[in-house]
């Protein structure tokens, strides 16, 4: 998941520097929602982070 | 001033870049393997690096600074959630410090400054017209300087990508992370 996350910014910013600003920002738009869900599912799960 | 805003905005895209890559060095030189937070925390610095860098390829726009300030916020609460893991005197902490400070509690501070940042950056361009009233010829000077920092930013994007996919696979990654997933998978 955090990968596909990696890899959708990166052809987002492509997509910039190629001038197609539309089509960045929408996928900017999708990867930042599914990030937060993301993040929430890491902040309610119980971590066992090397306690 | 517009120079001014142009090279802050540039830092900010190769300081975003060099975090990513100084990450790397940890990873790589002292084994020492992301958590899920710290992901998502190096997730956040790509997100700010993002709206760094539709200001320097479209011109400095609100839009962009809101962009960045959302994924610093992002990334302030990863990193203020693995700060309070470990806030209390012995929980333990992930990872080596650096100054006295681990990893996730530098990236709140950094967080905190890229927010410090983005703030001096709208001051310093609230004072005369926006950029993207110069959209085009913004977008023909798309400078060495930019590009370097732009095109660093999708390099490191892009080996996080892989170095994610790599530790994790395609879902999750383990809550404390001993092993890289596809190398045990291929038995390397």
């Amino acid at each position: 998941m955090t990968a596909g996350i990696f890899l959708v910014t990166c052809i987002a910013m492509m997509m910039a520097v190629a001038g197609r600003r539309d089509i960045a920002v929408g996928l900017f738009a999708i990867v930042f929602i599914a990030s937060v869900v993301w993040l929430n599912h890491h902040m309610t799960s119980s971590l066992t982070l090397s306690l | 001033m517009t120079g001014l805003i142009r090279f802050g905005n540039a830092f900010g895209t190769l300081a975003m870049a060099l975090v990513l890559l100084a990450g790397f060095i940890f990873q790589l030189g002292l084994k020492e393997l992301p958590c899920p937070l710290c992901n998502l925390q190096r997730v956040a610095f790509v997100f700010c690096g993002f709206g760094f860098l539709l200001n320097l390829r479209f011109g400095s726009q609100p839009m962009h600074y809101g962009l960045t300030l959302l994924a610093a916020l992002f990334g302030l609460a990863a990193s203020g959630r693995q700060v309070l893991l470990h806030i209390v005197p012995g929980t333990g902490a992930y990872g080596s410090a650096i100054f006295g400070l681990h990893f996730y509690s530098w990236a709140l501070v950094l967080f905190l400054a890229v927010v410090v940042g983005i703030t001096l950056l709208m001051i310093l361009s609230g004072g005369g017209r926006l950029d993207h009233e110069r959209f085009d010829s913004r977008a023909a000077r798309f400078g060495s300087f930019s590009k370097f920092a732009a095109y660093l930013l999708i390099f490191a994007t892009l080996a996080n990508a892989v170095s994610t996919f790599v530790q994790c696979g395609p879902i999750e990654c383990p809550d404390d992370p001993t092993s890289y997933w596809l190398l045990e998978r291929l038995k390397i």
